[in-house]
């Protein structure tokens, strides 16, 4: 059988060639996936294939996606961030407070919202890079506190009056293309230039790679892995902003359990558990998979209640699907 | 499964033994590719009762393919092989043990929470007898007595009841060996069975491969050190590039030979170190402690000097390599550059200060296995070749390519992922890291470990020229002839202090044992019992 792969490979055409080595991209298998379930939607229900559907469908997962951005840069780094959804309705519920409570304006309560979020993840990389903390713990108990600060705050009461300029942002459009879906676009693509282009991109896969080596290579590995869960916990937060704009409203039990759905995300984009290898781009559409999946689940009347068994379900799937990836190689 | 073979043998005779008495082995035209890589390619390979065959070859060469193909681990894609002059199939590992033929791995088949003798008899578990052995209850007492009686056969005393995991490397192996005989094996494949047994255990396994030898067991033996090599094996079989080079009685060729087939080129010398004039003093070390590891270790090296650390494995060389690059914290003492005193604090402030170190353990310790060849090269100084952060990709190319090509990285290409070089050429990338930095002060931990002679040679040579270009080196190696050979000034390391210094004049490996072993010998009297240390000899 390898003999057969390695004839073939051999004598194919430059064209061929290239498009193999687009097939062997890590995304490739994504999109294959997104087009599979696209197909299958299509026949399912004809009026899946409009243009209001598919913007609709990425406007709600906008969040998943630009949450997932942050979560594959601390996966790459060989950590995990559980508090991401808390961390969504602490941003939210930070800027929504400074709008109506404070009275303050509308940039500089995103503003205070973001950066709420952001010392969130600043604790938690302290607590992994200084203390040794394992990440999962210590992103484990920032998911408590950052939604017991949100339900303590608001005696879990939900803040609306919100500003119109402001939900004016979360339920948007420019031209077809909702506003929080070109936020998602312009996040991925700036992080996947960093990632690629920026030194510390760089040290981010290998750190993930190999941290002995990059401490014995004179890295700055502690600030990177800082910088990684910070990073991750502003991307949540500015999700979880955006949802508020689109709700219009800032609820204590907003994205309650989505730390699941955005570590999918990735993970089913092609990032690595183990850290060091993945993409931004595999995120966002990992993203996108998860809203076809539960776009089809109501298309094939599944109860709502059991959307989450089967999010759980692909995590461990996608989970398997790296690992034979990985023992493959070696 | 034995009928199936006699049948198969009917037609395969004629195209194989033609010999009047059969090999006991019979390889021929096995050829295997892995993905792109050929890794065999129509090799032969034969094997008489009662010998010793050395199977030699650099990494890479096809050794450990070989190998794995006679135990069954992997499936050949041509060739044949025959056994007393039968054809036969070695479909799996089950089938190469029943077929007689054990392999003992480098890292060994036991299950270390189980007992030695359960290791021994994992195959066949020494059923009771009757009623009770239909239910496979195991007659405990058999085994033990049997495992006993085996043990014996190769010289140990363990007691079969020990837990594996217990056993020292000599001993695991030893188990091995009785596992081996309890399958009744008449070929016994060792590979690298020396590499972590400390020299006075490697008599006792010669001692024993003899005593296999004359019950007419069949060893293949595979070693990087050619020494051994000559001591042990009666015949050697050369691989180079996964191709067979030849097959000469051991008493018929020289070192040089059997190196000059491995390599495919004449080596003219492995130790190419020539004479410079040490400059100004780089780094000076004083009083430097850390508890339970070093006491008051005081040196300096001179830019162009190559400064030997030699002395027992765990004797305190690696830990003082790694203070003085930041990675481990002292409790007193200080370290000078150029005659300024420097607070090291971490791995960051070594490099800012030009200072490079090359880990002993290149996989774990040294290289990003799934990075490509220009990322591992530039790692160390991509910061500085950047605007704002973002990276000038032309400028790291350019490094990159200067330090593959200088260090002559095969195949010379810069996107491959390092991870599938061979480890010579790894070696070579863990180096060129920081070749790339520029140090002023260069540290070596074990630079030539598990690399063929090939590059070991290269990799001395460049170690010649870096001292020419007025880096001061400090050597680290386990191997004496790479310290003695290499190092203008060599200090030895025993218990965590420099017990002594010799001139590159003075330095004889006995010397070197006799200064690393006095303390060690005291400190061995004080404590339970000797370590597993072991001076590695020439490769």
């Amino acid at each position: 059988m390898a003999d057969a792969g390695v004839t073939t490979a051999a004598t194919s055409s430059p064209l061929m060639r290239s498009a193999r080595a687009l097939a062997r991209r890590p995304e490739a298998g994504v999109v294959l996936v997104i087009l599979a379930l696209g197909a299958f939607l299509t026949v399912a229900n004809p009026r899946f294939l409009s243009l209001e559907n598919l913007m609709n469908i990425a406007r709600n997962y906008s969040d998943i996606g630009i949450s997932a951005v942050g979560m594959t840069l601390v996966l790459l780094v060989g950590g995990i961030d559980l508090s991401v959804a808390s961390v969504m309705a602490l941003g939210g519920l930070v800027a929504s407070l400074a709008m109506t409570s404070w009275g303050l304006p509308i940039p500089v309560a995103i503003v205070l919202g973001l950066a709420a979020g952001a010392s969130i993840g600043l604790v938690s990389g302290l607590l992994v890079q200084r203390l040794r903390l394992p990440p999962f713990i210590a992103t484990l108990g920032m998911l408590g506190v950052a939604r017991g600060i949100v339900v303590g705050t608001t005696s879990g009461q939900g803040v609306s009056g919100l500003p119109a300029e402001f939900t004016a942002i979360g339920q948007g459009y420019i031209g077809p293309v909702p506003i929080p879906v070109i936020v998602m676009v312009v996040v991925a693509v700036v992080m996947a230039l960093f990632l690629a282009y920026h030194v510390w991109g760089t040290y981010i896969y290998s750190i993930g790679g190999n941290e002995t080596a990059a401490i014995l290579t004179g890295l700055p590995v502690g600030r990177v892995k800082i910088f990684a869960y910070v990073t991750c916990s502003l991307l949540a937060a500015l999700a979880g902003i955006l949802v508020v704009s689109r709700l219009g409203v800032s609820l204590p039990g907003q994205s309650l359990g989505y730390e699941l759905q955005v570590i999918a995300a990735a993970v089913i984009g092609g990032v690595s558990l183990t850290g060091g290898r993945g993409t931004v781009m595999g995120a966002v559409l990992g993203a996108m998979i998860i809203g076809l999946i539960q776009n089809a689940l109501v298309l094939l009347q599944v109860p709502p209640y059991w959307q989450q068994a089967f999010i759980g379900g692909i995590i461990i799937l996608a989970a398997i699907v790296d690992i034979v990836r990985q023992r493959r190689k070696s | 499964m034995e009928k199936r073979a006699e049948l198969s043998s009917a037609s395969g005779t004629g195209a194989l033994g033609t010999a009047p008495v059969p090999p006991l082995l019979e390889a021929r035209g096995i050829s295997k590719r892995f993905g792109g890589i050929q890794a065999l390619d129509a090799v032969d390979f034969t094997l008489r009762a009662g010998e010793v065959m050395a199977l030699a070859g650099e990494n890479g060469a096809g050794k450990s393919t070989l190998i794995k193909v006679l135990a069954g681990a992997h499936q050949r894609d041509a060739g044949e092989i025959a056994i007393d002059g039968r054809r036969i199939e070695i479909r799996s590992p089950d089938e190469a043990e029943r077929l007689g033929i054990s392999v003992i791995y480098q890292e060994f088949n036991l299950t270390p929470n189980q007992t030695v003798a359960e290791n021994i008899f994992l195959r066949d578990p020494q059923r009771r007898g009757g009623l009770l052995g239909r239910l496979n209850l195991i007659d405990q007492g058999a085994r033990r007595k049997a495992a006993r009686a085996l043990l014996e056969q190769v010289g140990s005393s363990v007691d079969p009841d020990e837990k594996v995991s217990e056993l020292s490397v000599a001993h695991q192996q030893l188990t091995e060996i009785a596992k081996a005989l309890a399958l009744e094996a008449r070929i016994l494949i060792m590979d690298e069975p020396t590499s972590t047994l400390p020299d006075d255990e490697v008599e006792i396994l010669f001692d024993i491969i003899k005593q296999l030898q004359a019950r007419g067991i069949a060893v293949v033996f595979v070693s990087h050190r050619l020494e051994e090599t000559r001591r042990i094996a009666d015949r050697v079989t050369v691989l180079r590039d996964g191709r067979f080079v030849g097959e000469h009685e051991v008493a018929d060729v020289t070192d040089q030979q059997i190196i000059s087939m491995m390599v495919g080129r004449v080596v003219d010398t492995l130790f190419p170190k020539s004479e410079v004039e040490p400059g100004e003093t780089v780094l000076s070390v004083r009083g430097l402690t850390r508890k339970g590891a070093l006491k008051d270790v005081s040196f300096d090296v001179r830019r162009g000097e190559v400064l030997g650390l030699a002395g027992l494995v765990g004797a305190g060389r690696t830990e003082i390599a790694r203070c003085i690059f930041g990675a481990d914290r002292f409790d007193s003492g200080t370290i000078s550059l150029d005659g300024e005193v420097v607070h090291v604090r971490s791995p960051q402030d070594a490099v800012r200060l030009g200072i490079g170190y090359v880990p002993e353990d290149r996989k774990r310790q040294g290289l990003f296995l799934e990075m490509t060849v220009r990322e591992n090269i530039t790692m160390s100084v991509a910061h500085r070749m950047t605007r704002s952060g973002f990276m000038n990709r032309s400028a790291i190319t350019d490094v990159a390519t200067s330090y593959r090509d200088r260090l002559s990285v095969r195949p010379p290409l810069l996107d491959v992922a390092v991870s599938r070089l061979s480890g010579g050429n790894q070696q070579k990338v863990a180096l060129a890291k920081w070749l790339a930095l520029r140090p002023r002060l260069l540290i070596l931990d074990e630079p030539t470990r598990g690399i063929d002679v090939g590059a070991k040679a290269e990799v001395h040579a460049l170690i010649d020229e870096l001292a020419h270009e007025g880096i001061g080196i400090i050597l680290i190696s386990s191997e004496l002839p790479e310290v003695l050979n290499m190092s203008d000034r060599i200090l030895v390391v025993a218990e965590g202090e420099i017990v002594g210094e010799l001139t590159r004049q003075e330095a004889t490996q006995e010397r070197c044992l006799e200064l690393a072993s006095i303390k060690s010998a005291r400190a061995a009297m004080a404590s339970s019992g000797p370590e597993d240390t072991a001076w590695q000899m020439p490769a």
